[in-house]
């Protein structure tokens, strides 16, 4: 099954490569295709949501309704990407993290919804 | 060989978001070790202070091991790390045409801790440790009393950080004579805070991390004292870890800058430049060994003239004195 998704993704990807090769405006697409890829790949029932809690005096941005409860119940984050000045007003934001590409999803879904001036 | 695919995949996207980003928004993006994270996130508040939210430090903890995979593919600023980069991790930086500038920032005493109602041991000897750590212990020695007959017929449980951690492998090199080797069967975590916990909740648990976590917990946890090498037992402590006493657990912990991260970001250098103003206060502030004056002076010479390298050669130094650490040369 491995085997199978590894011929698919390297089709998409090598398709996409003759398609795109060249400009920049190409490489980003190429960039954004291999992205969903990943995604994918790496989240296969879908990628995280970001859902915000505030809850001591901090603004945490995780992925699970779980993850929300135990924040919210002063349990800490078993993996965590901090970013000083990342809120809107140049807050500090906790972003939840897995062992695959967590953080950086909430974090560009945060960054569209609060994007800076 | 899905998985090497998924990772290419996962490091393409990663790399192209924040490496992208980064220069759009001001950002300076920091990963890696769990015991320099303390120094590290107490320096990016200072600095997200005085630069009043315009730069965004976003900092990360997926171990030293973890941090330099990302630093040296360019998807980072700096790697925390808390042992030397190692000649592989040099390798692969040169492939992808990484240059680094190697930075000391502060010293640890690597803390071994028990559970506070622990009554039966106030210090460890190396062999000892050796004898619970070891890769031949795994599923043999499970009590106490299999260590030291002395000590009570309790189950042994261990905590430590992950094989990503570079405590882990400092850890491994001191005690067990090789990085990395390690028995298996014990509790992993690259999240410091995980270990506090376990052992806290444990009364035949012990555990090891930084000095700066044990500080943050000891109402919670009893730290141990460790036989050096003149037979003194030694409490983990600052002053301990400055003179060399010590041994073999102290070590220095550094930060790695992307050279080319220096050169087209301001706001990295800006950081750098203000870590290395502000590194002993706020090191000494979590609970680490502030390097002296001339430390801090070195390294900022360093940055100035972008001069790139390890003084480790790419290997484990173990027992290293802060003395020692200025006396060696950079190989590039």
């Amino acid at each position: 099954m491995f085997c199978g998704k590894i011929a698919v993704s390297a089709m998409v990807v090598g398709v996409s490569v003759m398609l795109l090769g060249g400009c920049s405006t190409d490489r980003t697409k190429m960039n954004e295709i291999n992205k969903k890829i990943a995604i994918s790949e790496a989240y296969p029932d879908g990628a995280p949501k970001m859902i915000e809690v505030k809850h001591g005096g901090k603004w945490y941005v995780v992925g699970s309704e779980k993850s929300a409860v135990e924040v919210k119940a002063g349990k800490p984050l078993k993996s965590f990407v901090k970013s000083i000045g990342a809120g809107p007003a140049g807050e500090t934001v906790v972003f939840e993290q897995d062992k695959l590409m967590m953080a950086d999803l909430l974090m560009e879904q945060f960054e569209a919804k609060y994007p800076k001036k | 060989m899905f998985a090497s695919f998924k990772s290419l995949a996962l490091a393409a996207v990663a790399a192209g978001t924040l490496a992208g980003s980064s220069l759009a928004q001001q950002k300076v993006v920091i990963d890696g070790s769990s015991t320099v994270y303390p120094v590290t996130e107490a320096v990016a508040e200072e600095f997200g202070k005085e630069k009043k939210g315009q730069v965004q430090v976003t900092v990360g903890i997926s171990g030293t091991g973890g941090g330099f995979k990302k630093f040296v593919r360019g998807e980072i600023d700096i790697s925390d790390a808390s042992r030397p980069i190692l000649q592989k991790e040099m390798d692969e930086a040169k492939k992808n045409g990484i240059e680094f500038i190697e930075l000391p920032v502060a010293f640890d005493a690597l803390t071994v801790v028990v559970n506070k109602e622990n009554s039966w041991v106030d210090q460890l000897t190396v062999a000892e440790l050796k004898t619970m750590w070891g890769p031949d212990s795994e599923g043999k020695i499970m009590k106490w009393n299999q260590v030291n007959p002395a000590w009570p017929d309790t189950a042994l449980k261990l905590y430590g950080p992950g094989p990503d951690s570079g405590t882990f492998d400092y850890f491994t090199e001191a005690v067990n004579g090789k990085s990395k080797a390690s028995r298996k069967d014990f509790t992993p975590s690259e999240d410091d805070n995980v270990i506090v916990q376990g052992v806290s909740q444990d009364k035949g648990a012990l555990g090891y991390f930084g000095l700066a976590y044990y500080e943050e917990n000891k109402d919670k946890l009893k730290a141990v004292k460790i036989v050096n090498k003149d037979g003194k037992a030694i409490f983990p402590a600052v002053e301990a870890a400055k003179t060399g006493e010590y041994n073999p657990l102290a070590r220095p912990i550094f930060i790695y800058v992307n050279k080319k991260s220096l050169e087209t970001k301001p706001q990295v250098k800006e950081f750098v430049e203000f870590y290395l103003k502000h590194g002993a206060e706020l090191s000494a502030e979590v609970g680490y060994v502030p390097l002296p004056d001339k430390g801090y002076t070195m390294a900022a010479e360093r940055v100035k003239k972008m001069d790139t390298g390890t003084v480790f050669a790419g290997k484990e130094s173990v027992g290293l004195t802060i003395e020692q650490l200025f006396t060696m040369e950079l190989v590039k």
